[in-house]
């Protein structure tokens, strides 16, 4: 879900191409170009839980966001998360209640819910206007300013801090359009 | 078997060591076939309880695996360990580390964070589990790891906050204890064993090493324990080649162990068969070597002389050869009595021969020696044998000897009778004290010879000589003893047959003497001793020669002259008369070839040497060798040439009337003086006896007979010679009554060749005085 700024400009395509060779979907590339003021929260931001599954399993919202997780199951959850930009912990609420959470700092919350180890999610908050998801494709589109910028991206299988690649990105004024490797 | 052994002694042994070596290689090849069976099923169950134990191995791998991963999954899941964890509350994290590891059973465990911090104590691996930790890939829960010599075993479990951010870990060091563990779960006594792979990729424990190629498969090694079967379960690594393997290994020695009552009772069992077979072989073998060895010991003994014998038990082969043993022994020992008998009895008679005899007298000697008392020993013979055998035949010989041997037999009560060849006999006449028996013995044998035998239909009159002697009287041996009753005999045979004499020493000195003359006569005829002398015949006017007699002389070199009737029996007796015989009539010859024609040689010829083979040619010989005039030849011959029978001589005297060579009958008058010789054969010449010629001139019956001799002589237009004309009377007389000849020392004593041949050269007679 890329987040539009005011300023489009060059169209930037990256693929994501996983250590396995093939495109990377669900991960969250982010393109950071120095200057760039961060995205305002706009509009409602929830995580709901329905089939014993986090919908949508991955958020991306920006800093100062307050994200609801509405449960839409016939069971209880009890949801949580101990990452370092947010940690919290929803304890046990039924059917057709909510809970909102305000994600004040950057950074990836990784959600789990401490009844169902399967239910894995998370609520990317991210500082920059340029952030999206990779479609099945491995692929995000988005238009950014030309300058010198750096693309990041994050996926839990990355082993590195945070989860993050980062590198430059050089972006030129007719856009770009690149394919990042991930190795082991 | 032509196998080298050592020969054996004894069939027994043989077949006994034959039949228990056959067995016994029988028994070995059954042993050497178990053992390799046994040892082939215990390869193959070991190899299966191992393979079975190795999948058990596996499985409790796994289930320990799950069990500590369990146990792990608990705590990392654990809300409020993960929530520790993610606030990086090491203390809390410690202490629910130290309850796991209590709650767990295991010496360590640790938490290793996705950035490698490492949160309590991992042993012997320090900081490296969290690099091991890493590298376990996938979904991968468990690792073994090589380090340093030393092998531990991970299994992690994910701490998730809802991702990894971090893994539990247990270390297990797989150490001696916890092999030793691992051994007991095994139902077989297995021992396990740590293997870790070298830089060559082969495997080790220090000790043994397996190649890299090392399958999942049951092999052979041999470990300080002996010979052992073995597995090796390779164990994964984190990531890569495993770097460690668990041995299982099975001692063969154990492996055999279960079969070892098996291998014990089939090698007591094979003994105890053994010894059975050694024991039932030894006794058939002796079964059947029994009658064998009966039978070699039996034909030793007969080898020996023995009579032996053994007994038959059985119908088979054995049995057969000792029935046919003992018949074959049975003969040689009746062969050899017979031979006994046949070499100590006389075939003819039955009688003991000269052998027996020659024993029986040295035993007889022997006893009378110890006993002090006398034998006899009579040698007899038949008188006349020798021409009952010629005119009856051999035949009625024999009859008549068997006879004989009976009428002996009877006669002798019990003295011991042999006969020692032709009609010689001889008896042993023991235990007596005096002369007296042997001479009655002697005289009943003489008696019982007076009555004339019935033989085969001839009415044959026999007589016997006999001769005695006896012991000590007349020798002290049996030889001695012998040859003296042999020179009695001949005395009396010489004395006229039928009587017996006791042997005197004088006997033996005469026959010592006739041996001398000899051997000295051979060697006179060898050196030329001998020589002749000629006694001159004259006309009856005592004056013209008419011819010579050849006279032998024998001048002796230390006995001087011996007289030819001492000498001439002795060459008769000995066959010498031949040579000698020979000698003279070359000689005679030779010489008469000096003397006028009309001067002829009369050469004595013996009965034995006109009757012999080659007589004819020796006269022959001698006249054509001098080239003398057979008619100046004359051979006097006695009327005793007739008594061996008149058919031979006839013949002879014609032979040399067919020469053209005289003959002379000599000392006519005297022994039988049969006028039928006169009729048979026309003598040339008789010569009147000197006993006739010595009275012719004093006693007138004397005279008559010389008388009668001469017309005799006359009618039957024959010469006469008197011989032995010693004085004129005589002469007178003989001249008177017609005797165309005359021989006597009146005339002329015999002269050597030379006088013989000066006087023939006066052409007259020199008388003597």
């Amino acid at each position: 879900m890329p987040i539009a700024t005011a300023a489009a400009a060059a169209p930037v395509t990256i693929q994501v191409i996983g250590p396995d060779g093939r495109p990377l979907a669900g991960a969250v590339v982010t393109v950071t170009m120095l200057g760039t003021p961060p995205p305002a929260p706009r509009g409602s931001y929830s995580v709901a839980q329905r089939n014993i599954q986090f919908d949508p399993q991955v958020l991306i919202v920006p800093v100062g966001a307050t994200v609801s997780f509405p449960n839409f199951d016939k069971v209880r959850h009890h949801v949580y998360s101990f990452s370092k930009p947010k940690k919290f912990e929803l304890k046990l609420f039924g059917r057709d209640e909510s809970r909102t959470i305000t994600f004040d700092k950057p950074g990836a919350v990784m959600l789990g819910c401490n009844i169902h180890d399967s239910m894995n999610g998370v609520v990317y908050v991210t500082a920059s206007p340029y952030t999206a998801l990779t479609d099945a494709n491995g692929r995000v589109r988005m238009n950014v300013a030309a300058g010198g910028g750096r693309v990041a991206v994050w996926h839990p299988s990355i082993r590195s801090a945070n989860n993050t690649l980062e590198q430059p990105a050089p972006i030129a004024a007719t856009g770009l359009n690149t394919t990042l490797q991930l190795r082991r | 078997m032509n196998l080298s052994l050592p020969p054996f002694r004894t069939l027994r042994t043989k077949l006994t060591v034959l039949y228990a070596g056959l067995f016994t290689i029988g028994l070995v090849a059954l042993a050497v076939l178990a053992q390799v069976m046994i040892e082939r099923s215990a390869r193959s169950s070991a190899t299966d309880e191992l393979a079975t134990s190795a999948s058990v191995y596996d499985r409790l791998w796994q289930e320990r695996e799950r069990s500590l991963a369990g146990a792990a999954d608990v705590v990392a899941r654990d809300f409020g360990f993960r929530s520790a964890v993610a606030s990086n509350d090491v203390a809390t994290i410690e202490s629910a580390l130290d309850s796991l590891r209590a709650r767990a059973g295991v010496p360590h465990a640790v938490l290793v964070t996705n950035e490698g911090q490492v949160i309590g104590g991992a042993g012997e691996l320090g900081g490296k589990i969290s690099r091991f930790v890493g590298a376990i890939q996938g979904d991968r829960r468990d690792a073994v790891v090589a380090s340093d010599y030393s092998v531990h075993r991970i299994v992690t479990a994910p701490v998730l906050a809802p991702n990894e951010i971090g893994r539990i870990a247990f270390v297990v060091p797989l150490d001696a204890s916890e092999m030793r563990g691992l051994e007991k779960l095994f139902a077989i006594p297995l021992t396990a064993e740590m293997l870790i792979r070298t830089r060559t990729g082969a495997w080790s424990d220090g000790h043994v090493t397996f190649p890299a190629s090392t399958g999942r498969s049951v092999t052979n090694i041999d470990t300080p324990a002996g010979r052992s079967f073995a597995i090796v379960r390779p164990l994964a690594a984190p990531d890569g080649p495993a770097q460690a393997a668990l041995l299982l290994s099975y001692p063969m020695a154990r492996a055999m162990q279960s079969y070892r009552s098996i291998q014990i009772g089939l090698v007591a069992a094979g003994l105890a068969w053994m010894v059975m077979i050694v024991i039932g072989t030894g006794r058939l073998a002796r079964g059947i070597a029994k009658p064998i060895v009966a039978l070699d010991a039996a034909a030793r003994r007969l080898e020996e002389g023995e009579r032996a014998e053994v007994p038959v038990k059985s119908d088979d082969e054995v049995g057969r050869l000792a029935r046919s043993f003992n018949r074959m022994s049975f003969g040689i020992k009746e062969r050899e009595e017979r031979i006994t008998h046949l070499a100590f009895h006389d075939g003819l008679t039955d009688l003991p021969n000269r052998a027996f005899f020659q024993q029986s007298l040295d035993q007889a000697v022997a006893r009378a020696k110890r006993l002090d008392e006398k034998v006899g020993v009579l040698c007899l013979d038949l008188d006349g044998f020798k021409s009952i055998n010629d005119t009856l035949g051999h035949p009625v010989g024999d009859a008549l000897l068997r006879h004989v041997a009976q009428r002996l037999l009877r006669v002798a009560e019990g003295a011991m009778v042999a006969r020692l060849g032709g009609d010689e006999f001889a008896i042993v006449v023991s235990e007596s004290d005096d002369l007296g028996r042997s001479r009655r013995l002697a005289q009943a044998v003489l008696d019982t010879f007076s009555e004339p035998l019935e033989v085969d239909g001839h009415t044959i009159a026999t007589g016997s000589s006999i001769g005695i002697s006896m012991y000590p009287a007349d020798g002290k041996e049996a030889a001695v003893l012998l040859k003296n009753a042999d020179l009695a005999l001949y005395r009396a045979k010489q004395d006229g047959r039928g009587n017996f004499r006791f042997f005197e020493q004088s006997l033996d000195e005469a026959a010592r003497r006739r041996r001398q003359i000899e051997t000295d006569l051979r060697v006179a005829i060898r050196t030329g001793q001998l020589q002749l002398h000629f006694q001159p015949i004259v006309a009856s006017d005592g004056e013209a020669i008419r011819g010579f007699e050849a006279l032998l002389r024998w001048p002796h070199p230390e006995r001087g002259f011996i007289p030819p009737v001492e000498f001439i029996p002795v060459a008769e007796e000995t066959g010498l008369i031949t040579q000698v015989g020979e000698w003279v009539m070359h000689e005679a010859c030779r010489v008469a070839t000096t003397w006028p024609e009309h001067v002829r040689v009369a050469v004595n010829v013996s009965p034995l040497q006109f009757r012999s083979q080659g007589f004819g040619s020796v006269v022959l010989q001698a006249l054509s060798t001098s080239g003398l005039a057979p008619n100046r030849l004359e051979i006097e011959i006695t009327e005793s040439v007739f008594l061996e029978g008149e058919t031979g001589v006839l013949q002879i005297l014609h032979m040399l009337r067919a020469l053209g060579v005289r003959v002379a009958l000599d000392d006519f008058g005297t022994g039988y003086s049969s006028l039928s010789y006169l009729r048979s054969f026309p003598f040339d010449k008789i010569k009147i006896d000197r006993s006739f010629v010595t009275n012719v001139a004093n006693d007138a019956s004397a005279a008559a007979i010389v008388k009668a001799i001469v017309d005799l002589a006359t009618a039957l237009n024959m010469e006469t010679t008197a011989e032995g004309v010693e004085d004129a009377g005589q002469h007178a007389e003989l001249q008177a009554q017609g005797c165309s000849t005359l021989q006597g020392f009146l005339f002329s004593r015999p002269l050597d060749a030379v006088a013989a041949g000066q006087m023939v050269g006066s052409s007259k007679v020199k008388r003597a005085a």
